[in-house]
């Protein structure tokens, strides 16, 4: 276990656990002091829609099917549709209400003007209405803490950028498709492709396409991780959001997942602990693999970032011409270890 | 001779088999008034228990020169297969709904996946197999190298709001290699058990996962690592949130003593009101190696804070990072403490309503450079990080581009090193009828070095240029036949002094597809890709591929 030696040497930690209990304590000041005049802090309008509502303003997802039957199909086609029909959970999370809000007073109210105020209608809302409608139910996977601490929560990014809820004619209309494979990475020539899960409106490298334009037109590079050929998606690596790997790992900021723990969970085989390493593999000296290491997509084999021993020689510097016999520095044969070694500080035999 | 006549016959045979059904369903298009009849009677027809597509192929290399280059990341199916089998519960047996997946069954490569979500999503389990075979990239021929996966994901909802889940993957590789290196046999296993869901006013997990990796060639040592892990985060109101983790993990390694590595880490939010959003995180890790090494680092630690602030159509960021390490040398006589403090920002926003901009630059500096345990003691890390970005798009719907850059500069001064990326990105779509989307990219990457070697070949020499263009367009003919066609066309120049394989390198890649879709849902599509790639040093790597796929798919 940890000595107290340790913990007194780990300034970050002290000075952050001394920043977060004033925050904290600022924060419990301040709501004291607001619990006053102002009455109870409002929900978001969604949830407000709920928390107002008797059981009888449910009424039920046939009665919405009555007036929206084309949407109803597609609903009856998603898997969403399953997990509310649940008989057992209560009126305000079941059927088309769970995520649209009691339907009485939307009927009640179909004034030009009025209808709007009464129902949710997700993609006419704000990132954050949409995103609480959601986190209604999901908030058993995710908090709304851990979903704030994503960069796309920070952008301004709503569940239904990237997800759908029921799909609509435009994600399944065939001329779109057709558009969005004209710009895609994907190569139609591989057919053993990783299925589209979790309700994506698009393949993931299509998707995630659509803002990180420069992160994935590197997959176009002669030497690439394989997602074009669909063996890969963009979530083998990255976390959109919190999941589960980034529950278990040590840091609850999402975004790349450990640099060197994802690298290892398909090349083991370098990932050591070794005796002696080479200390980019470790992380040590700064970025990990990617030290080296281009990972979406680079002009050198390997998927290095500058080619041969140029790429050592950013390090190396006194390694000069004399120093190889023409070679690349592992290729020759002799720093065949270079992730690391168990018997060799050269790095030369594994 | 005889292989290209029975080739032939087979192109045929599978055209028949697919042109067939899809040849019916054409000819009822014509006859939209009875097609609409057989519609309606088919949808008053009590339905299958599962929906399904099934789709064949019939795929052609058209092949010349080497295979391995072709092959480096995967294998394009040949001959007769099935391009997809999926099955899928239609409306759902009750209280669950479930279906399967196979793609590329008969192929090199393909891909299995079934899934059961039972009592209304209460249980959960899905499980997956796939396999792909590939080439090392070398001149001479090679065996195959092959990737096999499998494993489960099960999660269980114990209450409304708790779950406990686990997932097991296991993959084998077996990998081939140029000479002069040996092929490797290698099998991973990974299972982890989790639980997580609200408890109080907040959100706690922990859970146990456990990999485990083997050398069937005994080259590499075997090793385990097993990780136990929890954390909480509290909302303490709803504008303040903080919470905490810790992770133990063991590593074991044949012939070597076990290793042990402890992570701490604590977090807080906090919404300031006109002030922004503040952010601040911490961690330590503590790690106790398997063995003394040239210098191993036995403890990690780290703080950030961040603090965002939106207005308007804008949304700046500023951070602040720090992160030390200690490490210990291999006769335990001294340790060093390198230090990297980072400061970054970002702005994005709307300069109005069609055009969106985000502004990024970042710096990292460090601090107690570490001398380099070899005869030359200067510090082999970079000293200095810079980076700048820019992205911006406009226009409307009809006509949108976009305009990327960035320049990413790292220097190290004891030795005279420095390296210098630059990136930009151009491209844009156009509508150019009602009928035909066009789309076109370039891309442009630069990498500059420098370093106090002097002699020919000096480092300057092994930083490449590559530039990509890509070409596409879509044509929607009518409103059931597309047509899509993308070029693209990427070189990559060094100035390569050891005239070294791979580095002087040009391809180009035309995909066309044509698809045409049914009344009845059924689809025929046809798949031509020309492909060169072209080595200017060693043209024993060139392949010439006309890549050709015909496929027919049905629903049922």
């Amino acid at each position: 276990m940890m000595d107290i030696k340790h913990w007194l040497r780990a300034w970050p930690s002290v000075a952050m656990a001394l920043s977060m209990a004033a925050l904290a304590g600022v924060s419990l000041v301040g709501q004291a002091s607001s619990s006053k005049p102002t009455g109870p802090k409002k929900a978001p309008f969604p949830v407000a829609l709920h928390s107002g509502a008797a059981a009888e303003d449910y009424l039920g997802e046939k009665t919405c099917g009555g007036c929206h039957p084309a949407y109803m199909e597609s609903y009856e086609a998603s898997p969403h549709a399953q997990y509310v029909r649940d008989p057992k959970l209560p009126g305000d999370h079941r059927g088309c209400e769970s995520c649209h809000g009691p339907g009485k007073n939307h009927l009640e109210h179909q004034e030009e003007g009025e209808i709007q105020k009464f129902i949710f209608a997700p993609t006419k809302s704000s990132a954050a209405d949409v995103n609480a409608m959601c986190l209604r139910c999901h908030s058993r996977t995710m908090s709304e803490a851990h979903w704030k601490k994503s960069s796309h929560a920070r952008g301004d990014i709503s569940c239904i950028s990237c997800h759908f809820i029921h799909k609509d004619a435009k994600q399944t209309d065939a001329a779109a498709r057709a558009t969005r494979d004209a710009q895609s990475i994907r190569k139609p020539t591989a057919v053993a492709v990783k299925e589209t899960q979790h309700l994506l409106k698009d393949h993931e490298a299509d998707l995630c396409a659509t803002c990180h334009k420069a992160d994935v037109a590197q997959f176009r590079q002669p030497y690439h991780h394989p997602v074009p050929e669909g063996r890969m998606t963009c979530s083998d690596c990255h976390e959109p959001h919190p999941t589960r790997t980034s529950l278990r790992k040590g840091s609850m900021r999402v975004g790349l997942k450990n640099p060197t723990q994802v690298c290892a969970t398909c090349h083991r085989e370098v990932a050591g602990p070794f005796v002696y390493q080479h200390d980019p593999v470790t992380g040590a000296s700064g970025d990990g693999c990617v030290e080296c290491h281009k990972p979406h997509g680079a002009t050198n084999p390997k998927m290095l970032g500058a080619f041969s021993r140029g790429l050592c020689n950013q390090c190396h510097t006194d390694k000069n011409a004399t120093h190889y016999p023409g070679q690349t520095c592992w290729a020759s044969g002799c720093h065949a270890a270079l992730h690391g070694s168990n018997s060799d500080p050269n790095l030369l035999v594994r | 001779m005889r292989n290209t006549w029975v080739r032939e016959l087979l192109v045929m045979a599978a055209a028949a088999a697919v042109l067939a059904p899809c040849g019916a369903a054409w000819a009822q298009d014509k006859a939209p008034a009875e097609e609409e009849q057989k519609s309606e009677e088919a949808k008053a027809k009590p339905l299958l228990p599962v929906a399904g597509v099934l789709t064949l192929g019939y795929g052609d290399l058209g092949l010349s020169g080497n295979q391995n280059t072709l092959r480096r990341y995967a294998t394009p199916p040949q001959l007769l297969f099935i391009e997809e089998l999926s099955l899928r519960s239609r409306n759902g047996w009750g209280s669950g709904q479930g279906g399967i997946t196979l793609r590329g069954i008969g192929a090199d490569d393909y891909t299995y996946r079934g899934n059961v979500d039972e009592m209304f999503g209460r249980l959960r389990a899905d499980a997956f197999y796939s396999r792909s075979r590939y080439l090392p990239d070398t001149p001479e021929p090679q065996g195959e190298s092959e990737r096999k996966a499998s494993g489960w994901n099960l999660a269980k909802r114990i209450s409304p709001s708790f779950v406990i889940a686990s997932s097991y993957t296991m993959e084998s590789q077996t990998q081939t290699f140029g000479v002069p290196r040996a092929a490797q046999y290698q099998r991973s296993r990974y299972l982890d058990v989790q639980a997580y869901g609200k408890a109080g006013r907040g959100f706690i997990s922990g859970g146990y996962s456990s990999t485990s990796f083997n050398d069937r060639t005994a080259v590499l040592p075997s090793s385990t690592v097993e990780q136990a892990s929890v954390s909480y985060i509290l909302q303490a109101t709803p504008s303040v949130d903080a919470g905490g983790s810790y992770s133990r993990t063991l590593i074991r390694q044949a012939a070597l003593p076990q290793a042990t590595v402890e992570t701490a880490g604590l977090m807080a939010d906090a919404a300031l009101g006109r002030f922004g959003d503040l952010s601040l995180d911490a961690y330590s890790e503590t790690i106790g190696n398997m063995a003394p090494a040239t210098m191993a680092v036995t403890r990690n630690q780290g703080a950030a804070a961040k603090l965002q602030k939106r207005w308007a159509n804008w949304n700046a960021e500023l951070g602040l990072r720090s992160r030390e390490i200690m490490r210990l040398n291999e006769t335990q006589d001294y340790v060093d403490v390198p230090r990297w403090v980072t400061l970054d920002g970002r702005l994005r926003g709307r300069l109005s309503r069609q055009t969106k901009i985000t502004l990024k630059a970042g710096s990292q500096w460090l601090g107690g450079a570490p001398t380099a345990a070899q005869e030359d003691t200067r510090s082999l890390y970079w000293h200095r990080r810079t980076n700048v970005s820019a992205r911006m798009e406009t226009g409307p719907a009809s006509a949108t581009g976009y305009l990327a850059g960035s320049y990413k500069v790292q220097e190290n001064a004891e030795r005279y090193a420095r390296s210098a990326a630059s990136a930009l990105q151009a491209g844009g779509n156009l509508q150019l009828g009602p009928k035909v989307v066009a789309f076109g990219e370039y891309a442009f990457e630069s990498l500059k070095l420098r370093t106090e070697i002097s002699d020919w070949p000096t480092s300057a020499m092994f930083g490449p240029d590559s530039q990509t263009a890509v070409a596409g367009l879509s044509w929607t003919v009518d409103p059931h036949m597309w047509v899509t066609a993308t070029y693209t066309d990427w070189f990559v120049s060094n100035d390569n002094p050891l005239l070294l394989p791979e580095a002087n390198i040009h391809g180009r890649e035309l995909t066309l597809t044509l698809r045409r879709r049914f009344n009845d849902g059924s689809e025929l599509g046809l798949l031509v890709a020309p492909l060169t790639y072209k080595d200017k040093v060693a043209d024993t790597l060139d392949y010439r591929a006309t890549i050709v796929r015909l496929s027919g798919s049905t629903t049922f």
